[in-house]
């Protein structure tokens, strides 16, 4: 595929541009009224349909000038460089069962005199007509030997090459050009690494690189590269001094997801990608039952429901020994995307007492509070005490019901208190101040719901949560939270388990009314230790998911999969085409 | 009366080290599968980025087929709840953070290279990954780390790095 992208193969590491054919040149344009441009892979039709099916696809008029069917090339001038441009948006496109080629050569006179817009011109027209939208390639092959005059003047001379090279990129980039694969081979780079590394940060998610033919002796010219080039899996570097096989391993540790140095293969790609992939799929939402689940989406959408609009109200749910307690960690793992927080929240670095003043004189996180007294001081007990701790506490807006996919929920039973465990993970945005005032807090115990200077200080931002509840089913079917943690962090943006695709996406709670399953609610399956043994890490997961689906006991699970030759889907054709033999005592009860 | 917390952070430390560890010289891939939290009752819900493991063996083998990795604890809370059974439980709600050896090789030393490569034996890190920790755990731990006394645990990925190589 690489060897197609480039052009490229083991045998042909030669120039790929080189012109000993000059055809005429900007230089030698002498049509003073307009644009030159060139264009190939007309030569089905005549001239005529060329001009007249450019006219219907862009509204532009050309001049035709010259054209030469031996050679294929036709030379045309177009009035502006508006025109040229959108003329050359039409590169690529087909025409009389040909792909038909543009490229802008020069300007006229008038625009040579504009001496930056020249440049520009030459840029845009080097891009044009050495990208392929196609394979997302842009060739810059030999470039210093292009056929036009004036982008060799300017790139005969080192430091204006160099100034050109990282133009073209920017410019590529700001005309939002996508840039799978680079070709600068044959553009004798040396060893100065400038360039290169101006190119990686610019194309960070770059694919494939060839660099053949460029005179690089050292291999600290690659090392430069180093976690600059995450994504890069092909590389070409024949037909440099460093391509020798003791380089190869070298090279390898430099990309980390390199898979074809040369057109061979260096690593083993499927299992690269196991490698650097979390073994564990990524789900947004876990219920352990069915029944689990409907009860805890309405538990937890009613719950934060009224933290947010009637917080005080939710101390009917807290018994004298139910707990409540929060506290608050500064550190920064991921930042926010730009956008996703108010932009004077990024532009004025926050102190902690400004950012988290509501939040800091009960945060009972216990990697710094130590001692009994402090420990216990920040552990509320009771309705009364955490009423007054909710009332501390800025208010808040959550989201859940609107954007349901942007929180994280797991929920799993505890058997030994007849109760469910629920964790939520996500974000909220402040809204306003806490209630309480200094004057209420300070005749609580020890003033403990204070801060309230802070609290009228604090600035009101948008956070993220991780949020533990222990929830006991009650007489009634009511609720008494035993057990409800806080964990606020500085906003990051959308969580981890945030689907990467639409395919992906996590159905909204208001499903949930028809009884469907949001996700994989999965009774835990225990395979026993002495069956686990005998089976590897695969045959343990076809059989869990077998049993799951099945309804199967363990015995006729295990029977299904060796006869089904541990395919999962082999198994449950096998499980519905003898389902009614099946015995009763083979089911699960 | 004594602080009920007092030993935790040691806990979720000797966890977290236990998540880590590499394998010995030695050691058979069965046994350092075996070395990985076992702490975790059996059987003992497991829920790593709401994917369920009803089988602590599975999950033990599971994550011995990640590459190298470095834990650190920054900040962690907990409640003792009363159970009406001499036992009382801890509720644990820890913020974590996490990142994994990019260099293209796991713990077992397993790599996907066709050639030869000289590798340093020092991981070569990601960026840090967030995570938070919930779990369920018995008043035994006082006693003993050494123990069977993790009812529930809930390993969850809630910040990824956007540069690094290593993804969910």
């Amino acid at each position: 595929m690489f060897q197609n992208t480039f052009g490229l193969n083991a045998s042909n590491r030669g120039n790929q541009h080189s012109s000993t054919n000059l055809t005429p040149s900007g230089s030698d344009w002498t049509q003073n009224n307009g644009i030159l441009v060139e264009i190939t892979g007309w030569t089905n039709a005549d001239e005529k349909d060329l001009s007249s099916f450019i006219h219907r696809k862009t509204k532009i008029n050309i001049r035709l000038i010259y054209a030469d069917r031996t050679t294929g090339i036709l030379k045309a001038s177009v009035k502006t460089d508006g025109d040229a441009n959108t003329l050359s948006k039409c590169n690529g496109i087909r025409f009389a069962g040909n792909t038909l080629r543009i490229k802008i050569l020069s300007s006229s006179g008038n625009i040579s005199a504009a001496g930056g817009n020249s440049t520009l011109v030459l840029i845009k027209s080097a891009l044009s007509s050495r990208y392929d939208s196609t394979s997302r390639l842009l060739n810059l092959d030999g470039i210093r030997n292009d056929a036009n005059p004036e982008l060799r003047e300017v790139l005969a001379n080192s430091q204006t090459a160099s100034k050109f090279f990282l133009a073209m990129l920017k410019i590529a980039l700001k005309e939002e050009y996508e840039i799978d694969s680079l070709n600068l081979s044959n553009n004798n780079l040396g060893n100065n690494s400038r360039d290169l590394i101006e190119m990686a940060i610019s194309l960070p998610g770059l694919k494939n690189l060839a660099l053949s033919n460029n005179n690089i002796t050292k291999l600290d010219t690659l090392e430069k590269l180093k976690n600059k080039l995450p994504h890069l899996r092909e590389l070409w570097i024949t037909g440099n001094p460093i391509d020798n096989p003791t380089s190869t391993g070298e090279i390898i540790k430099i990309f980390p997801r390199l898979i074809i140095l040369n057109g061979l293969p260096v690593r083993d790609e499927s299992k690269l990608s196991k490698l650097l992939s979390f073994p564990i799929p990524n789900q947004s939402l876990f219920f352990e039952s069915s029944d689990l689940q409907r009860v805890a989406i309405e538990f937890i959408t009613t719950y934060l429901r009224l933290w947010d609009h009637d917080r005080t109200s939710l101390v009917s749910l807290f018994s004298p020994e139910s707990q409540f307690s929060y506290h608050f960690d500064t550190t920064h793992i991921v930042d926010a995307p730009i956008g996703s927080i108010e932009s004077k929240a990024v532009r004025v670095p926050h102190s902690v007492a400004s950012s988290w003043g509501s939040y800091i004189s009960n945060s009972r996180n216990l990697m710094r509070v130590s001692g009994l007294r402090p420990r216990l001081s920040k552990v509320f007990k009771g309705g009364e005490q955490i009423k007054q701790a909710f009332r501390s506490l800025p208010g808040t807006k959550h989201e859940l019901q609107e954007n349901p996919q942007n929180y994280s929920i797991e929920v799993v039973s505890v058997p030994v208190l007849n109760a469910m465990q629920i964790s939520i993970h996500g974000g909220f945005q402040e809204v306003s101040p806490p209630v309480a005032t200094g004057k209420e807090s300070s005749t609580r115990q020890g003033g403990r719901f204070g801060a309230p200077n802070a609290n009228t200080r604090s600035s009101l931002e948008k956070r993220s949560f991780d949020r533990s509840l222990m929830v006991i089913a009650g007489p009634n079917g009511s609720y008494i939270v035993a057990s409800d943690m806080l964990l606020l962090k500085p906003f990051s943006g959308l969580g981890a388990w945030f689907p990467k695709s639409p395919l992906e996406a996590t159905p909204s709670f208001s499903d949930s009314s028809n009884g469907h399953v949001l996700a994989n609610a999965v009774e835990p399956i225990s395979i026993p230790s002495d069956i686990a043994a005998n089976l590897n890490l695969s045959q343990q997961q076809v059989l869990c998911k077998v049993m799951t689906e099945t309804n199967l006991v363990l015995q006729y699970s295990l029977l299904l999969c060796e006869q089904s030759n541990w395919d999962y889907g082999t198994a449950l054709m096998n499980f519905q085409n003898s389902r009614s033999q099946i015995p009763g005592e083979a089911f699960q009860s | 009366m004594s602080d009920p917390t007092v030993k935790l952070e040691s806990f979720l430390k000797t966890l977290l080290k236990s998540l880590d560890q590499p394998l010995l010289p030695n050691q058979s891939p069965e046994a350092y599968a075996a070395s990985v939290l076992p702490q975790l009752q059996t059987p003992s819900r497991v829920i790593v980025n709401g994917t369920p493991y009803g089988s602590k063996q599975l999950f033990q083998q599971t994550w011995a087929t990640l590459p190298a990795s470095q834990h650190q604890l920054l900040s962690y809370d907990a409640h003792l709840i009363p159970t009406g059974h001499p036992q009382s439980i801890y509720s644990i709600l820890a913020r974590v953070r996490v990142r994994f050896d990019e260099s293209g090789r796991n713990r077992l030393g397993e790599t996907a290279d066709l050639v030869p490569v000289d590798r340093p034996a020092r991981p070569l890190y990601s960026p840090w990954f967030g995570v938070s920790l919930h779990m369920i755990a018995d008043e035994q731990l006082n006693h003993t780390f050494e123990c069977e006394c993790i009812s529930s645990f809930n390993y969850r990925v809630t910040e990824q790095p956007e540069k690094s190589v290593f993804h969910l």
